[in-house]
Protein backbone atom coordinates (compact mmCIF):
# COMPACT_ATOMS: atom_id res chain seq x y z
CA UNK A 1 0.00 0.00 0.00
CA UNK A 2 1.20 3.48 -0.82
CA UNK A 3 2.81 5.00 2.27
CA UNK A 4 1.48 8.48 1.45
CA UNK A 5 -2.08 7.19 1.81
CA UNK A 6 -1.26 5.68 5.19
CA UNK A 7 0.42 8.89 6.32
CA UNK A 8 -2.53 11.00 5.15
CA UNK A 9 -5.01 8.77 6.96
CA UNK A 10 -2.88 8.91 10.11
CA UNK A 11 -2.66 12.70 9.97
CA UNK A 12 -6.38 13.22 9.43
CA UNK A 13 -7.34 10.67 12.09
CA UNK A 14 -4.88 12.17 14.58
CA UNK A 15 -6.12 15.72 13.87
CA UNK A 16 -9.61 14.58 14.73
CA UNK A 17 -9.02 12.18 17.60
CA UNK A 18 -5.84 13.57 19.18
CA UNK A 19 -4.75 10.08 20.18
CA UNK A 20 -0.99 9.38 20.03
CA UNK A 21 -1.56 5.68 19.41
CA UNK A 22 -2.79 6.53 15.91
CA UNK A 23 0.69 7.74 14.95
CA UNK A 24 2.51 4.71 16.34
CA UNK A 25 0.19 1.74 15.72
CA UNK A 26 -1.28 1.26 12.26
CA UNK A 27 -3.50 -1.52 13.58
CA UNK A 28 -4.76 0.56 16.50
CA UNK A 29 -8.52 0.14 16.87
CA UNK A 30 -9.76 3.73 16.78
CA UNK A 31 -13.05 2.80 18.45
CA UNK A 32 -10.93 2.50 21.59
CA UNK A 33 -9.99 6.14 21.33
CA UNK A 34 -11.77 8.33 23.87
CA UNK A 35 -12.84 10.88 21.27
CA UNK A 36 -14.06 8.44 18.64
CA UNK A 37 -17.76 8.78 17.93
CA UNK A 38 -19.92 9.00 14.84
CA UNK A 39 -19.25 12.74 14.45
CA UNK A 40 -15.49 12.21 14.39
CA UNK A 41 -15.84 9.17 12.14
CA UNK A 42 -17.76 11.26 9.61
CA UNK A 43 -15.32 14.16 10.03
CA UNK A 44 -12.33 11.95 9.23
CA UNK A 45 -14.05 10.66 6.10
CA UNK A 46 -15.18 14.12 4.99
CA UNK A 47 -11.62 15.46 5.21
CA UNK A 48 -10.31 12.54 3.17
CA UNK A 49 -13.10 13.02 0.63
CA UNK A 50 -12.02 16.62 0.16
CA UNK A 51 -8.30 15.84 -0.05
CA UNK A 52 -8.72 13.01 -2.52
CA UNK A 53 -11.83 14.27 -4.32
CA UNK A 54 -13.71 11.05 -3.73
CA UNK A 55 -16.99 10.12 -2.08
CA UNK A 56 -17.27 7.28 0.40
CA UNK A 57 -20.24 4.97 0.13
CA UNK A 58 -22.59 4.49 3.08
CA UNK A 59 -21.27 0.99 3.72
CA UNK A 60 -17.71 2.33 3.88
CA UNK A 61 -18.48 4.76 6.70
CA UNK A 62 -18.52 2.09 9.38
CA UNK A 63 -16.47 -0.66 7.75
CA UNK A 64 -13.10 0.35 9.24
CA UNK A 65 -11.62 0.69 12.66
CA UNK A 66 -7.86 0.89 12.04
CA UNK A 67 -5.58 3.14 9.98
CA UNK A 68 -4.73 0.25 7.69
CA UNK A 69 -8.36 -0.67 7.10
CA UNK A 70 -9.30 2.90 6.26
CA UNK A 71 -6.22 3.34 4.05
CA UNK A 72 -7.13 0.17 2.21
CA UNK A 73 -10.67 1.40 1.50
CA UNK A 74 -9.29 4.72 0.36
CA UNK A 75 -6.71 3.14 -1.93
CA UNK A 76 -9.35 1.03 -3.66
CA UNK A 77 -11.31 4.16 -4.50
CA UNK A 78 -8.40 5.89 -6.27
CA UNK B 1 -60.00 4.47 29.70
CA UNK B 2 -60.15 0.67 29.64
CA UNK B 3 -56.49 0.01 28.93
CA UNK B 4 -54.39 -0.64 32.03
CA UNK B 5 -50.72 -1.16 32.65
CA UNK B 6 -51.51 -4.56 34.08
CA UNK B 7 -53.04 -5.60 30.76
CA UNK B 8 -49.91 -4.47 28.92
CA UNK B 9 -47.75 -6.64 31.21
CA UNK B 10 -50.01 -9.67 30.89
CA UNK B 11 -49.77 -9.45 27.10
CA UNK B 12 -45.97 -9.64 27.23
CA UNK B 13 -46.09 -13.04 28.94
CA UNK B 14 -48.96 -14.38 26.86
CA UNK B 15 -48.09 -18.00 25.87
CA UNK B 16 -49.19 -17.42 22.26
CA UNK B 17 -46.16 -15.18 21.82
CA UNK B 18 -43.56 -17.53 23.28
CA UNK B 19 -41.87 -18.49 20.03
CA UNK B 20 -42.05 -15.05 18.43
CA UNK B 21 -38.93 -12.91 18.28
CA UNK B 22 -38.93 -10.17 20.93
CA UNK B 23 -35.50 -8.59 20.49
CA UNK B 24 -32.56 -8.69 18.11
CA UNK B 25 -29.55 -7.19 19.86
CA UNK B 26 -26.15 -7.13 18.18
CA UNK B 27 -27.33 -9.79 15.74
CA UNK B 28 -28.62 -12.17 18.45
CA UNK B 29 -32.35 -12.98 18.51
CA UNK B 30 -34.30 -13.49 21.72
CA UNK B 31 -37.80 -14.95 21.73
CA UNK B 32 -40.58 -13.70 23.98
CA UNK B 33 -40.15 -16.92 25.98
CA UNK B 34 -36.46 -16.12 26.53
CA UNK B 35 -37.26 -12.53 27.44
CA UNK B 36 -39.88 -13.63 29.96
CA UNK B 37 -37.60 -16.35 31.29
CA UNK B 38 -34.81 -13.83 31.88
CA UNK B 39 -37.28 -11.40 33.41
CA UNK B 40 -38.59 -14.01 35.82
CA UNK B 41 -35.04 -14.86 36.95
CA UNK B 42 -34.34 -11.18 37.60
CA UNK B 43 -37.77 -10.86 39.25
CA UNK B 44 -36.66 -13.53 41.72
CA UNK B 45 -33.58 -11.46 42.63
CA UNK B 46 -35.60 -8.42 43.64
CA UNK B 47 -37.60 -8.02 46.80
CA UNK B 48 -39.05 -5.21 48.86
CA UNK B 49 -35.80 -4.15 50.50
CA UNK B 50 -34.64 -2.66 47.18
CA UNK B 51 -37.21 0.15 47.48
CA UNK B 52 -39.83 1.20 44.94
CA UNK B 53 -37.41 2.93 42.56
CA UNK B 54 -34.50 0.86 41.34
CA UNK B 55 -31.52 2.13 39.35
CA UNK B 56 -30.83 0.45 36.02
CA UNK B 57 -27.46 0.64 34.27
CA UNK B 58 -28.84 0.67 30.74
CA UNK B 59 -26.49 -1.35 28.57
CA UNK B 60 -27.60 -2.59 25.15
CA UNK B 61 -28.22 -6.05 26.55
CA UNK B 62 -31.34 -8.21 26.68
CA UNK B 63 -30.95 -8.32 30.47
CA UNK B 64 -31.53 -4.58 30.63
CA UNK B 65 -34.93 -4.93 28.95
CA UNK B 66 -35.69 -8.05 30.99
CA UNK B 67 -34.88 -6.04 34.13
CA UNK B 68 -37.43 -3.38 33.19
CA UNK B 69 -40.13 -6.01 32.79
CA UNK B 70 -39.13 -7.71 36.04
CA UNK B 71 -39.28 -4.39 37.89
CA UNK B 72 -42.68 -3.60 36.44
CA UNK B 73 -44.01 -7.01 37.48
CA UNK B 74 -42.67 -6.24 40.96
CA UNK B 75 -44.60 -2.95 40.93
CA UNK B 76 -41.36 -0.97 40.91
CA UNK B 77 -39.99 1.80 38.71
CA UNK B 78 -36.66 1.96 36.90
CA UNK B 79 -34.32 4.92 36.99
CA UNK B 80 -31.96 4.61 33.99
CA UNK B 81 -28.25 5.34 34.35
CA UNK B 82 -26.51 5.87 31.03
CA UNK B 83 -23.10 4.15 30.53
CA UNK B 84 -22.07 7.09 28.33
CA UNK B 85 -22.57 9.59 31.10
CA UNK B 86 -20.01 10.27 33.82
CA UNK B 87 -20.20 8.44 37.14
CA UNK B 88 -20.69 11.78 38.89
CA UNK B 89 -23.99 12.20 37.07
CA UNK B 90 -25.02 8.69 38.17
CA UNK B 91 -24.20 9.59 41.76
CA UNK B 92 -26.30 12.76 41.54
CA UNK B 93 -29.28 10.75 40.28
CA UNK B 94 -28.77 8.01 42.89
CA UNK B 95 -28.51 10.50 45.73
CA UNK B 96 -31.43 12.54 44.53
CA UNK B 97 -33.76 9.53 44.27
CA UNK B 98 -32.30 7.82 47.35
CA UNK B 99 -31.87 4.60 45.39
CA UNK B 100 -31.00 1.53 47.44
CA UNK B 101 -30.23 -0.78 44.55
CA UNK B 102 -28.94 -0.69 40.96
CA UNK B 103 -29.37 -3.53 38.46
CA UNK B 104 -26.52 -3.94 35.99
CA UNK B 105 -25.76 -6.45 33.26
CA UNK B 106 -22.16 -5.23 33.28
CA UNK B 107 -20.15 -6.51 36.23
CA UNK B 108 -17.48 -3.89 35.56
CA UNK B 109 -19.92 -1.23 36.65
CA UNK B 110 -18.96 -0.47 40.23
CA UNK B 111 -20.47 2.14 42.50
CA UNK B 112 -18.17 2.74 45.43
CA UNK B 113 -18.91 5.12 48.28
CA UNK B 114 -22.51 5.76 47.25
CA UNK B 115 -24.13 3.27 49.58
CA UNK B 116 -26.17 1.37 47.01
CA UNK B 117 -26.25 -2.32 46.34
CA UNK B 118 -25.42 -3.46 42.80
CA UNK B 119 -27.31 -6.53 41.63
CA UNK B 120 -25.53 -8.01 38.62
CA UNK B 121 -27.57 -9.81 36.00
CA UNK B 122 -24.76 -10.70 33.59
CA UNK B 123 -24.60 -14.35 34.65
CA UNK B 124 -28.28 -14.98 34.10
CA UNK B 125 -28.79 -17.05 30.99
CA UNK B 126 -31.84 -17.05 28.77
CA UNK B 127 -33.78 -20.28 28.44
CA UNK B 128 -36.89 -21.27 26.55
CA UNK B 129 -38.04 -23.50 29.41
CA UNK B 130 -41.62 -22.44 30.05
CA UNK B 131 -41.80 -24.37 33.32
CA UNK B 132 -39.49 -21.81 34.91
CA UNK B 133 -41.77 -18.90 34.14
CA UNK B 134 -42.97 -17.80 37.53
CA UNK B 135 -43.62 -14.12 37.46
CA UNK B 136 -46.78 -12.74 39.00
CA UNK B 137 -47.76 -9.11 38.98
CA UNK B 138 -47.67 -7.44 42.38
CA UNK B 139 -50.99 -5.67 42.92
CA UNK B 140 -50.05 -2.00 42.74
CA UNK B 141 -52.14 0.94 41.58
CA UNK B 142 -51.51 2.68 38.25
CA UNK B 143 -50.50 5.76 40.23
CA UNK B 144 -47.23 3.96 41.09
CA UNK B 145 -44.25 5.03 39.04
CA UNK B 146 -43.08 3.13 35.95
CA UNK B 147 -39.87 5.12 35.46
CA UNK B 148 -38.09 8.30 36.45
CA UNK B 149 -36.09 9.95 33.66
CA UNK B 150 -33.57 12.60 34.53
CA UNK B 151 -33.25 15.42 32.04
CA UNK B 152 -30.85 18.33 32.07
CA UNK B 153 -32.23 21.17 34.12
CA UNK B 154 -31.68 24.82 33.22
CA UNK B 155 -29.63 25.22 36.40
CA UNK B 156 -27.36 22.36 35.37
CA UNK B 157 -28.84 20.11 38.07
CA UNK B 158 -30.74 17.18 36.50
CA UNK B 159 -34.45 17.00 37.20
CA UNK B 160 -36.32 13.72 37.41
CA UNK B 161 -39.51 13.38 35.40
CA UNK B 162 -41.80 10.84 37.08
CA UNK B 163 -43.98 8.77 34.79
CA UNK B 164 -46.63 6.54 36.35
CA UNK B 165 -47.92 3.20 35.15
CA UNK B 166 -51.18 4.99 34.40
CA UNK B 167 -49.36 7.60 32.28
CA UNK B 168 -47.71 4.84 30.28
CA UNK B 169 -50.97 2.92 29.86
CA UNK B 170 -52.61 6.13 28.60
CA UNK B 171 -49.73 6.59 26.15
CA UNK B 172 -50.09 3.04 24.78
CA UNK B 173 -53.84 3.54 24.52
CA UNK B 174 -53.33 6.84 22.66
CA UNK B 175 -50.90 5.21 20.24
CA UNK B 176 -53.55 2.58 19.60
CA UNK B 177 -55.88 5.29 18.37
CA UNK B 178 -53.89 6.87 15.56
CA UNK B 179 -54.63 4.32 12.84
CA UNK B 180 -51.33 2.50 13.13
CA UNK B 181 -51.77 -1.26 12.91
CA UNK B 182 -48.52 -2.63 14.32
CA UNK B 183 -48.77 -6.42 14.65
CA UNK B 184 -46.62 -9.33 15.81
CA UNK B 185 -45.25 -9.51 12.25
CA UNK B 186 -43.60 -6.10 12.53
CA UNK B 187 -39.88 -5.51 12.95
CA UNK B 188 -39.29 -2.26 14.81
CA UNK B 189 -36.21 -0.09 15.24
CA UNK B 190 -35.11 0.98 18.72
CA UNK B 191 -32.15 3.31 18.14
CA UNK B 192 -32.15 5.25 21.40
CA UNK B 193 -30.36 5.23 24.73
CA UNK B 194 -32.81 4.23 27.43
CA UNK B 195 -32.25 7.57 29.15
CA UNK B 196 -34.03 9.27 26.20
CA UNK B 197 -37.80 9.03 26.59
CA UNK B 198 -38.31 8.31 22.87
CA UNK B 199 -36.81 4.88 23.68
CA UNK B 200 -39.90 4.09 25.76
CA UNK B 201 -42.07 4.29 22.67
CA UNK B 202 -39.51 2.30 20.67
CA UNK B 203 -39.70 -0.76 22.91
CA UNK B 204 -43.05 -0.44 24.72
CA UNK B 205 -45.22 -0.14 21.60
CA UNK B 206 -43.71 -3.23 19.91
CA UNK B 207 -43.96 -5.17 23.20
CA UNK B 208 -47.61 -4.18 23.49
CA UNK B 209 -48.22 -5.63 20.02
CA UNK B 210 -45.96 -8.67 20.22
CA UNK B 211 -43.66 -7.28 17.53
CA UNK B 212 -39.86 -7.61 17.44
CA UNK B 213 -37.41 -4.89 18.41
CA UNK B 214 -34.03 -4.24 16.78
CA UNK B 215 -31.61 -2.20 18.86
CA UNK B 216 -28.45 -0.37 17.85
CA UNK B 217 -25.27 -1.32 19.71
CA UNK B 218 -23.43 1.31 21.66
CA UNK B 219 -20.58 3.14 19.87
CA UNK B 220 -21.81 2.28 16.38
CA UNK B 221 -22.65 4.95 13.85
CA UNK B 222 -26.42 4.93 14.15
CA UNK B 223 -27.44 5.95 10.64
CA UNK B 224 -25.19 3.39 8.93
CA UNK B 225 -26.40 0.67 11.29
CA UNK B 226 -30.01 1.57 10.48
CA UNK B 227 -29.24 1.09 6.78
CA UNK B 228 -27.71 -2.32 7.57
CA UNK B 229 -30.77 -3.37 9.59
CA UNK B 230 -33.04 -2.26 6.75
CA UNK B 231 -31.09 -4.32 4.27
CA UNK B 232 -30.65 -7.44 6.41
CA UNK B 233 -33.82 -7.52 8.48
CA UNK B 234 -36.29 -5.52 6.39
CA UNK B 235 -37.50 -3.36 9.26
CA UNK B 236 -41.10 -2.26 9.02
CA UNK B 237 -41.39 0.40 11.74
CA UNK B 238 -38.76 3.09 12.19
CA UNK B 239 -38.79 5.31 15.25
CA UNK B 240 -36.19 8.00 14.65
CA UNK B 241 -35.23 11.62 15.18
CA UNK B 242 -35.23 13.55 11.87
CA UNK B 243 -31.41 13.96 12.05
CA UNK B 244 -31.06 10.24 11.39
CA UNK B 245 -32.95 10.64 8.11
CA UNK B 246 -30.94 13.78 7.28
CA UNK B 247 -27.72 11.76 7.66
CA UNK B 248 -29.05 9.02 5.36
CA UNK B 249 -30.40 11.26 2.60
CA UNK B 250 -27.09 11.65 0.72
CA UNK B 251 -26.91 7.85 0.40
CA UNK B 252 -30.44 7.01 -0.69
CA UNK B 253 -29.21 4.79 -3.53
CA UNK B 254 -27.86 2.49 -0.78
CA UNK B 255 -30.88 2.62 1.54
CA UNK B 256 -33.67 0.09 1.07
CA UNK B 257 -36.96 1.42 2.41
CA UNK B 258 -39.15 -1.07 0.56
CA UNK B 259 -40.14 -2.95 3.75
CA UNK B 260 -40.95 0.16 5.80
CA UNK B 261 -44.59 0.72 6.73
CA UNK B 262 -44.29 3.42 9.37
CA UNK B 263 -41.87 6.16 10.33
CA UNK B 264 -42.45 7.62 13.78
CA UNK B 265 -40.51 10.86 14.03
CA UNK B 266 -39.99 13.05 17.05
CA UNK B 267 -37.38 14.94 19.05
CA UNK B 268 -36.70 17.74 16.58
CA UNK B 269 -38.65 19.90 14.17
CA UNK B 270 -39.41 17.85 11.05
CA UNK B 271 -38.88 19.74 7.80
CA UNK B 272 -40.21 19.12 4.31
CA UNK B 273 -36.59 18.96 3.09
CA UNK B 274 -36.14 15.83 5.17
CA UNK B 275 -39.45 14.00 4.85
CA UNK B 276 -40.29 14.64 1.18
CA UNK B 277 -37.18 12.95 -0.33
CA UNK B 278 -37.46 10.16 2.28
CA UNK B 279 -41.00 9.36 1.13
CA UNK B 280 -39.96 9.41 -2.52
CA UNK B 281 -38.10 6.15 -1.94
CA UNK B 282 -41.26 4.41 -0.81
CA UNK B 283 -44.46 6.42 -1.36
CA UNK B 284 -46.55 3.78 0.45
CA UNK B 285 -44.93 4.57 3.81
CA UNK B 286 -46.89 6.43 6.44
CA UNK B 287 -45.05 8.85 8.70
CA UNK B 288 -46.10 10.39 11.96
CA UNK B 289 -44.61 13.70 12.98
CA UNK B 290 -44.91 13.34 16.73
CA UNK B 291 -44.55 16.00 19.34
CA UNK B 292 -44.26 15.70 23.07
CA UNK B 293 -42.06 16.47 26.05
CA UNK B 294 -40.85 13.79 28.48
CA UNK B 295 -43.32 15.28 30.98
CA UNK B 296 -46.30 14.17 28.85
CA UNK B 297 -45.09 10.58 28.31
CA UNK B 298 -43.17 10.63 25.05
CA UNK B 299 -45.67 12.02 22.49
CA UNK B 300 -48.99 13.78 22.80
CA UNK B 301 -49.71 15.22 19.33
CA UNK B 302 -49.26 13.82 15.82
CA UNK B 303 -49.45 14.84 12.19
CA UNK B 304 -49.86 12.12 9.62
CA UNK B 305 -47.85 12.18 6.39
CA UNK B 306 -48.77 9.84 3.54
CA UNK B 307 -48.89 9.69 -0.25
CA UNK B 308 -51.99 11.88 -0.27
CA UNK B 309 -50.38 14.89 1.39
CA UNK B 310 -46.63 14.45 0.92
CA UNK B 311 -46.59 17.09 -1.80
CA UNK B 312 -48.92 19.36 0.06
CA UNK B 313 -47.74 19.20 3.66
CA UNK B 314 -49.11 21.58 6.22
CA UNK B 315 -45.90 23.46 7.05
CA UNK B 316 -44.60 26.91 7.89
CA UNK B 317 -41.02 27.89 7.12
CA UNK B 318 -40.74 24.28 5.93
CA UNK B 319 -41.43 23.00 9.48
CA UNK B 320 -44.15 20.34 9.28
CA UNK B 321 -47.21 20.71 11.52
CA UNK B 322 -47.29 18.77 14.79
CA UNK B 323 -50.98 18.12 14.14
CA UNK B 324 -53.65 17.35 16.67
CA UNK B 325 -53.71 15.90 20.17
CA UNK B 326 -53.65 12.27 21.20
CA UNK B 327 -56.76 10.64 22.60
CA UNK B 328 -55.56 10.98 26.20
CA UNK B 329 -54.03 14.47 25.98
CA UNK B 330 -55.27 17.99 25.56
CA UNK B 331 -53.60 21.33 24.93
CA UNK B 332 -53.98 24.95 25.87
CA UNK B 333 -52.23 27.78 24.09
CA UNK B 334 -51.55 30.83 26.24
CA UNK B 335 -50.24 34.32 25.53
CA UNK B 336 -47.73 36.30 27.61
CA UNK B 337 -50.46 37.13 30.12
CA UNK B 338 -51.58 33.50 30.45
CA UNK B 339 -54.76 34.19 28.49
CA UNK B 340 -56.02 31.37 26.31
CA UNK B 341 -55.47 31.73 22.56
CA UNK B 342 -58.22 30.23 20.44
CA UNK B 343 -57.84 32.10 17.16
CA UNK B 344 -55.54 30.81 14.42
CA UNK B 345 -52.14 32.31 13.64
CA UNK B 346 -51.63 33.76 17.13
CA UNK B 347 -48.45 32.50 18.71
CA UNK B 348 -48.32 31.35 22.32
CA UNK B 349 -46.81 28.87 24.72
CA UNK B 350 -48.16 25.34 24.46
CA UNK B 351 -49.46 23.87 27.71
CA UNK B 352 -50.49 20.24 28.13
CA UNK B 353 -52.90 18.27 30.28
CA UNK B 354 -54.50 14.83 30.39
CA UNK B 355 -53.86 11.27 31.49
CA UNK B 356 -50.32 11.16 30.12
CA UNK B 357 -49.15 14.13 32.18
CA UNK B 358 -46.49 13.44 34.82
CA UNK B 359 -47.40 13.89 38.47
CA UNK B 360 -44.38 16.22 38.59
CA UNK B 361 -40.62 16.38 38.99
CA UNK B 362 -39.00 14.22 41.60
CA UNK B 363 -38.81 16.19 44.86
CA UNK B 364 -38.40 19.51 43.11
CA UNK B 365 -40.90 22.01 44.51
CA UNK B 366 -39.34 24.94 42.68
CA UNK B 367 -39.68 23.42 39.20
CA UNK B 368 -43.06 21.93 40.04
CA UNK B 369 -44.52 25.28 41.02
CA UNK B 370 -42.95 27.03 38.00
CA UNK B 371 -43.91 24.52 35.32
CA UNK B 372 -47.35 23.32 36.43
CA UNK B 373 -50.51 25.33 37.03
CA UNK B 374 -54.21 24.76 37.55
CA UNK B 375 -56.78 26.41 35.29
CA UNK B 376 -60.45 25.69 35.81
CA UNK B 377 -59.61 22.62 37.91
CA UNK B 378 -57.36 21.16 35.19
CA UNK B 379 -53.65 20.72 35.82
CA UNK B 380 -51.40 21.94 32.97
CA UNK B 381 -47.69 21.80 32.15
CA UNK B 382 -45.90 24.71 30.49
CA UNK B 383 -43.80 23.18 27.72
CA UNK B 384 -41.67 26.21 26.83
CA UNK B 385 -42.58 25.50 23.19
CA UNK B 386 -44.05 28.29 21.08
CA UNK B 387 -46.86 27.23 18.75
CA UNK B 388 -49.94 28.51 16.97
CA UNK B 389 -53.08 27.04 15.47
CA UNK B 390 -53.26 26.84 11.69
CA UNK B 391 -56.57 27.77 10.05
CA UNK B 392 -57.65 24.10 10.07
CA UNK B 393 -56.93 23.69 13.80
CA UNK B 394 -53.67 21.79 13.44
CA UNK B 395 -50.85 22.92 15.70
CA UNK B 396 -47.80 24.57 14.17
CA UNK B 397 -44.51 24.46 16.07
CA UNK B 398 -42.47 27.67 15.97
CA UNK B 399 -39.51 27.23 18.30
CA UNK B 400 -38.41 26.74 21.86
CA UNK B 401 -39.20 29.76 23.98
CA UNK B 402 -35.49 29.66 24.90
CA UNK B 403 -34.56 29.93 21.20
CA UNK B 404 -36.33 33.23 20.94
CA UNK B 405 -33.90 36.00 21.66
CA UNK B 406 -34.39 39.71 21.86
CA UNK B 407 -32.07 41.90 19.83
CA UNK B 408 -32.49 45.64 20.21
CA UNK B 409 -35.90 44.91 21.69
CA UNK B 410 -37.04 42.84 18.70
CA UNK B 411 -38.02 39.22 19.20
CA UNK B 412 -36.01 36.96 16.92
CA UNK B 413 -36.86 33.34 16.06
CA UNK B 414 -33.58 31.52 15.49
CA UNK B 415 -35.31 28.69 13.62
CA UNK B 416 -36.77 31.14 11.13
CA UNK B 417 -33.28 32.34 10.19
CA UNK B 418 -32.06 28.75 9.82
CA UNK B 419 -34.98 27.97 7.52
CA UNK B 420 -34.52 31.12 5.49
CA UNK B 421 -30.84 30.28 5.06
CA UNK B 422 -31.71 26.73 3.95
CA UNK B 423 -34.21 28.12 1.44
CA UNK B 424 -31.71 30.60 0.00
CA UNK B 425 -28.89 28.07 -0.27
CA UNK B 426 -30.79 25.14 -1.70
CA UNK B 427 -30.90 23.18 1.55
CA UNK B 428 -27.68 23.94 3.42
CA UNK B 429 -27.96 22.91 7.04
CA UNK B 430 -27.19 25.45 9.74
CA UNK B 431 -27.73 26.31 13.37
CA UNK B 432 -28.16 29.93 14.47
CA UNK B 433 -27.14 30.82 17.99
CA UNK B 434 -26.99 34.04 19.99
CA UNK B 435 -23.78 35.29 21.56
CA UNK B 436 -22.78 38.33 23.54
CA UNK B 437 -20.35 40.71 21.83
CA UNK B 438 -17.60 42.69 23.55
CA UNK B 439 -20.02 45.53 24.18
CA UNK B 440 -22.37 43.16 25.98
CA UNK B 441 -24.99 43.20 23.21
CA UNK B 442 -26.65 40.13 21.73
CA UNK B 443 -25.64 39.21 18.20
CA UNK B 444 -26.16 36.09 16.11
CA UNK B 445 -23.75 33.46 14.86
CA UNK B 446 -24.64 31.02 12.09
CA UNK B 447 -22.89 27.66 12.15
CA UNK B 448 -23.02 26.03 8.73
CA UNK B 449 -22.51 22.32 8.16
CA UNK B 450 -19.98 21.54 5.45
CA UNK B 451 -16.84 22.90 3.89
CA UNK B 452 -15.97 26.59 4.37
CA UNK B 453 -16.86 28.74 1.37
CA UNK B 454 -17.18 32.38 0.35
CA UNK B 455 -20.51 33.17 2.00
CA UNK B 456 -20.83 36.86 1.01
CA UNK B 457 -23.49 36.13 -1.59
CA UNK B 458 -25.59 34.23 0.95
CA UNK B 459 -25.08 36.91 3.58
CA UNK B 460 -26.34 39.53 1.12
CA UNK B 461 -29.32 37.36 0.23
CA UNK B 462 -30.18 37.01 3.93
CA UNK B 463 -29.78 40.77 4.40
CA UNK B 464 -32.20 41.34 1.52
CA UNK B 465 -34.87 39.16 3.09
CA UNK B 466 -34.48 39.69 6.85
CA UNK B 467 -34.26 42.72 9.14
CA UNK B 468 -30.64 43.77 9.71
CA UNK B 469 -30.65 42.60 13.34
CA UNK B 470 -31.54 39.06 12.19
CA UNK B 471 -28.55 38.74 9.86
CA UNK B 472 -25.82 36.76 11.66
CA UNK B 473 -22.60 38.65 12.22
CA UNK B 474 -20.44 35.57 12.79
CA UNK B 475 -20.28 32.94 10.03
CA UNK B 476 -18.76 29.68 11.21
CA UNK B 477 -18.31 26.29 9.60
CA UNK B 478 -18.28 22.78 10.96
CA UNK B 479 -17.92 19.55 9.02
CA UNK B 480 -20.76 17.91 10.88
CA UNK B 481 -23.19 19.63 13.25
CA UNK B 482 -22.65 17.86 16.58
CA UNK B 483 -25.58 15.85 17.90
CA UNK B 484 -26.10 14.80 21.49
CA UNK B 485 -26.69 11.23 22.68
CA UNK B 486 -30.33 11.51 21.71
CA UNK B 487 -29.50 12.55 18.15
CA UNK B 488 -30.57 16.15 18.65
CA UNK B 489 -28.44 19.19 17.79
CA UNK B 490 -25.98 19.67 20.64
CA UNK B 491 -26.06 23.46 21.12
CA UNK B 492 -23.95 23.24 24.26
CA UNK B 493 -21.19 21.50 22.30
CA UNK B 494 -21.42 24.10 19.51
CA UNK B 495 -21.14 26.90 22.07
CA UNK B 496 -18.03 25.22 23.47
CA UNK B 497 -16.49 24.57 20.02
CA UNK B 498 -16.73 28.19 18.94
CA UNK B 499 -16.48 29.84 22.34
CA UNK B 500 -19.81 31.58 21.81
Amino acid sequence: MESKIIEDVKRVAFDNLKDERIMTQEDFDMTESENMDSIHRVSILTELEEEYDIIFKLKEISSWNTILELASILEKKL
Amino acid sequence: MAYTFSLFLENIIHPDRSNDCAFVINGVSYSYAELVNLSSQIYALIDDKEGTEVGLYVTDDIRTYASIIALWFQGKAYVPLNPNQPLERHKEVIESTKLKCVLSSDEKYVLDDVGVMCLYTNNIQASNDASKLEMKQKPVPDSNLAYVLFTSGSTGKPKGVQITRGNLAAFIDSMDNIWMDITSEDRCLQPFDLTFDFSVSSYVIPLAKGASIYTIPNKTTKFTYIAELLEEHHLTVLQMVPSMIRNLLPYMDEVDLSSVRYNILCGEALTGKVIVPWHKENPEMISYNMYGPTEDTVFCTYYLVNKDNINNLLAANDIVSIGKTFKNSDVLLIDENDHEILKPNQEGELCLCGDQLTPGYWKNDKENSEKFFIKESVRYYRTGDMCYYAEDGNLMYVSRKDFQVKINGFRVELGEIENRFAFLTGGKYSVVMPYTNKQGNTELAIIIEGKEYDYQEHKTALANSLPAYEVPSKWLFVRSIPLNQNGKVDRREIRKMFNL
